[in-house]
């Protein structure tokens, strides 16, 4: 029995490119502060004023309509943080829309909002750094998110969720943790690197660790799917997950057959411990513009284990389309 | 600890999936004729192009010659004017001149427009074009039309207007004007097409509609889905 996912992550959705999103940007100073948008601004230039939103609206089109377009062969659609540029309730509302807005009819809503809604498949979803920013100024600790999110964050605890799925005989858990940070105090530098990076508190490790025993032992040969937001592995430190080692030995330790994420915005396969991390590209972000991609997860078992494959899908302009670009 | 890194992301080949490639022998001509490259992707295509030194073997240039064009499509495409243009720039420079951002906003307002600039509108407008067509063409009865006596359509205003930034008071003179290119462009048989259909001549009056290649789910009668137990 094959279990197949789609996999986004980063989507960067943001209330300014409804209206007047060249002047109200820079009224936020979005500019000086966020990652992406500095990203941006060092790729193109003064150039990039010509594309001031933080997500592309007609790529998040093509997401809708890729997860439409493949809803009947998908087991769900996986999440990996950062749909919105901040925790602010605006632009995780924009976020909720593109997520579950009302259906009318194909794959967008009665206002011509493309959204996930119209695949009607279950979604797991973890936040990710964008979405816990309380402000402009990326001070962590927004609680809008778990509010606007609450019914994708099955079996919540200690910012751990889990949900367990089942095919015949096969079980299969994805087991999601939340490791953006608390406080400015967690970053390597409470000023400069807190934008970018996440940390593995103990007690949320605990917690992840103790969560994929317990399924464990309840269930034999369960294959185990960790997705976290932050890279655990070598990054750049503006955006490394710190502490990301504990969570690599953590997995090993645990048996986890794939750890999913994203937050890079580069799409790679890294194997630590014999642990695969697949990490997602930026879905719809405007500083991979061109490069923007999603992906679709198999799970298998097989010999009494369990098999990962993955295909990506980059975002083809000329084809206002996702076009399967290479597997992993 | 062993440690295997191997990103996908290196394979993929500077500005792919941008639609790049697709230049209209036209815009190819006047990007090569050359301004200062602007944008990530004519960025890459310029340096791309600039280490192809050229030979002096006429047999071996003609073969490179064969090799290059071989994945350009045949058709034209649309190439807007630059006095189209010059709307979208006008406007973000008025956008950011009231944003208080006035040394970009001259900055921008004094750009030559040269073809890497009508290339990123035509990527742009193709864009638009293309997200509304995938939506219509999942739907049971769409209603195709772009424009209807020479104006665009009201959803197609709005997509466009807010794609390019373009203020109110110029709006008007920018969709008229757009919409006299593209239907003029598409009446000499330019092509914009995408995997939703093509950009097609419609009615005697000359209006635009889309024909689309309906949308259809992906099935498969092995597959079934998954159930929660928790």
């Amino acid at each position: 029995m094959l279990f197949r996912f789609l996999h986004v992550s980063d989507t960067h959705f943001c209330v300014e490119p409804k209206r007047a999103n060249v002047v109200s940007l820079f009224r936020r100073n979005l500019l000086a502060y966020f990652d992406a948008v500095v990203h941006q601004a060092n790729e193109f230039g003064v150039w990039s004023l010509m594309r001031p939103a933080s997500y592309l609206p007609e790529v998040s089109s093509g997401i809708a309509e890729h997860a439409f377009r493949r809803a009947r062969v998908l087991d769900a659609i996986i999440y990996s943080g950062d749909l919105a540029t901040t925790g602010i309730a605006t632009d995780l509302n924009t976020a909720r829309t593109f997520v579950e807005g009302p259906v009318d009819d194909g794959f967008v809503t009665s206002n011509g909002e493309p959204t996930l809604g119209a695949a009607k498949r279950p979604i797991h979803m973890v936040p990710g750094n964008h979405d816990t920013y309380a402000d402009n100024k990326a001070t962590p600790g927004s609680p809008n998110f778990g509010l606007t999110f609450q019914k994708y964050l099955k079996n919540w605890n200690k910012g751990v969720g889990h949900r367990l799925i089942a095919k015949g005989e096969e079980r299969l858990a994805i087991i999601s943790a939340d490791f953006t940070l608390r406080t400015r105090r967690d970053a390597s530098d409470p000023w400069f690197k807190v934008y970018g990076q996440g940390r593995v508190y103990d007690d949320v490790l605990n917690e992840l660790i103790a969560r994929t025993k317990a399924l464990g032992a309840n269930h034999k040969s369960l294959g185990i799917i960790w997705l976290v937001h932050f890279a655990p592995y070598h990054c750049d430190t503006k955006i490394e997950l710190r502490g990301f080692t504990q969570l690599q030995k953590a997995a090993r330790d645990c048996k986890v057959h794939a750890i999913l994420c994203g937050h890079t915005h580069e799409v790679a396969k890294v194997e630590v411990y014999g642990v695969p991390t697949y990490c997602a590209g930026s879905a719809a972000s405007i500083d991979k513009e061109g490069m923007n991609a999603i992906h679709e997860i198999e799970f298998s078992a097989a010999f009494g284990g369990w098999s990962v494959r993955r295909d990506t899908f980059r975002w083809q302009s000329e084809l206002g389309q996702f076009a399967k670009a290479e597997s992993d | 600890m062993a440690l295997r890194i191997a990103s996908s992301a290196t394979r993929v080949s500077p500005g792919a999936g941008t639609g790049w490639l697709e230049f209209s022998p036209r815009s190819r001509q006047m990007t090569a004729a050359g301004s200062a490259p602007l944008l990530g992707p004519v960025r890459h295509w310029r340096l791309r192009m600039s280490r192809e030194a050229p030979s002096t073997d006429p047999q071996r240039e003609s073969a490179r010659a064969q090799i290059a064009q071989r994945p350009l499509p045949l058709n034209a495409s649309f190439a807007p004017s630059k006095g189209l243009v010059s709307y979208w720039i006008d406007s973000l420079s008025l956008a950011l001149a009231d944003a208080g951002r006035h040394e970009d906003s001259a900055k921008l307002g004094s750009e030559k427009i040269g073809p890497s600039l009508q290339h990123e509108f035509f990527k742009r407008l193709r864009g638009v074009l293309a997200a509304y067509a995938h939506q219509l063409r999942y739907l049971p009865n769409p209603d195709a039309l772009i424009t209807i006596n020479h104006r665009f359509r009201f959803q197609i205003q709005t997509r466009i207007c807010d794609a390019f930034s373009v203020s109110p008071d110029r709006s008007s003179e920018f969709l008229s004007l757009l919409s006299a290119e593209l239907r003029s462009s598409v009446g000499r048989g330019e092509v914009i097409q995408g995997s939703w259909g093509t950009l097609q001549p419609y009615g005697p009056q000359g209006d635009l509609s889309f024909k689309l290649i309906p949308g259809k789910q992906d099935f498969d009668p092995d597959f079934i889905a998954a159930t929660e137990l928790e």
